[in-house]
């Protein structure tokens, strides 16, 4: 249905006078840059080097790219990676030394008696608080014996 | 693999139920069972005499045996909860120690020696308010030997009641608050 729509009409027009180009398909006007894959269209650059395997038809006239300027842009970006790297690295390795050295000294720091989770005055309320517990309350024996309950 | 999931399951149920109705149950040791067992571990043998004149006292005894029963519970109810304090509080103080690296094993140790003679004082306690219990509610004029053997178990275990509380006390105030202001001066 979309194909009657596209094609010009034959049937009413005058026959064109010597050849004409034949009416491309409506993929080649939806697409007209987009090659085929299996008909490459052949021009002079199939003399390109080795390696390029994309090929762009469309430019049959285009200059081969100049071969040192892409290897140098390449290279450029892991060089950097690759200093960045060792600054991360020499830092890592300085704060493991740093931590390694150090390390020891504070863990043989004498702690305070009396630190964050307790206080003075919880220590003294504490040994205070034996102070308030019974003495001799309520020794019942002289209530049970005999002659008490009158027996 | 589902059948073993509603075994287990069935078996905790069980088990649940089990532990509340056993919970819920009875005391084996009623008062008639400790009554006889008491005769028996203190060799209670009243004569004619003996029985006869506790027959005809015992009733009034029962009376002040009750006063004395309501003084002991009023006073563990008082006093008892005061050492349970004492012990919970130099825990926590001790718990705090560690958490602050101070070393304090030998509170450690007296904490775990207070605990046991706290357990002593309430054995004796309960022991003590259970007997005068049975001494001032069963029928002692059917039973003198079962009443007197009560009466006798009572003071024994009043005896032991007050030694224990002696023993916790002097305990906490020499060798616990002693350790305790040591932590103070350091």
């Amino acid at each position: 249905m979309q194909n009657d729509v596209v094609k010009p009409p034959v049937e009413n027009q005058p026959a064109p006078v010597g050849p004409q180009p034949e009416p491309k398909p409506i993929q080649d006007i939806a697409k007209p840059a987009e090659p085929q894959a299996t008909e490459p269209a052949p021009s002079e650059t199939q003399a390109q080097p080795e390696g390029d395997a994309s090929p762009e038809p469309g430019a049959p006239n285009q200059a081969e790219p100049e071969a040192p300027q892409e290897p140098m842009t390449k290279s450029s970006l892991p060089k950097g990676i690759i200093a960045v790297a060792g600054v991360v690295c020499v830092a890592l390795i300085g704060a493991v030394l740093y931590l390694t050295v150090s390390g020891p000294e504070e863990a043989q720091t004498p702690a305070p008696a009396v630190q964050k989770n307790i206080s003075i005055e919880d220590v003294k309320a504490a040994a205070d608080g034996a102070d308030t517990l019974p003495e001799a309350d309520a020794d019942l024996s002289p209530e049970l014996t005999d002659q008490s309950l009158g027996l | 693999m589902k059948t073993g999931i509603f075994t287990v399951a069935v078996l905790t149920l069980s088990l649940s139920f089990g532990g509340l109705a056993g919970a819920q149950a009875p005391a084996a040791t009623d008062i008639k069972t400790r009554t006889e067992e008491r005769k028996t571990r203190l060799k209670i043998k009243l004569d004619a005499a003996a029985t006869q004149r506790l027959s005809g006292k015992c009733v009034a005894a029962q009376a002040k045996l009750k006063v004395v029963a309501a003084k002991l519970r009023e006073t563990n109810d008082k006093y008892l909860p005061k050492y349970d304090e004492f012990i919970q509080k130099a825990e926590k103080l001790e718990l705090s120690l560690s958490e602050d690296g101070v070393k304090s094993s030998e509170l450690l140790g007296q904490i775990g020696e207070a605990k046991t003679k706290y357990d002593t004082v309430k054995t004796a306690a309960a022991k003590l308010q259970t007997s005068l219990d049975d001494a001032s509610s069963m029928d002692c004029k059917a039973d003198p030997a079962g009443f007197k053997a009560a009466v006798d178990d009572a003071r024994v275990e009043a005896k032991l009641l007050t030694d224990a509380k002696q023993d916790l006390t002097k305990f906490a105030r020499t060798n616990i608050k002693t350790t305790l202001q040591a932590i103070k001066v350091n």
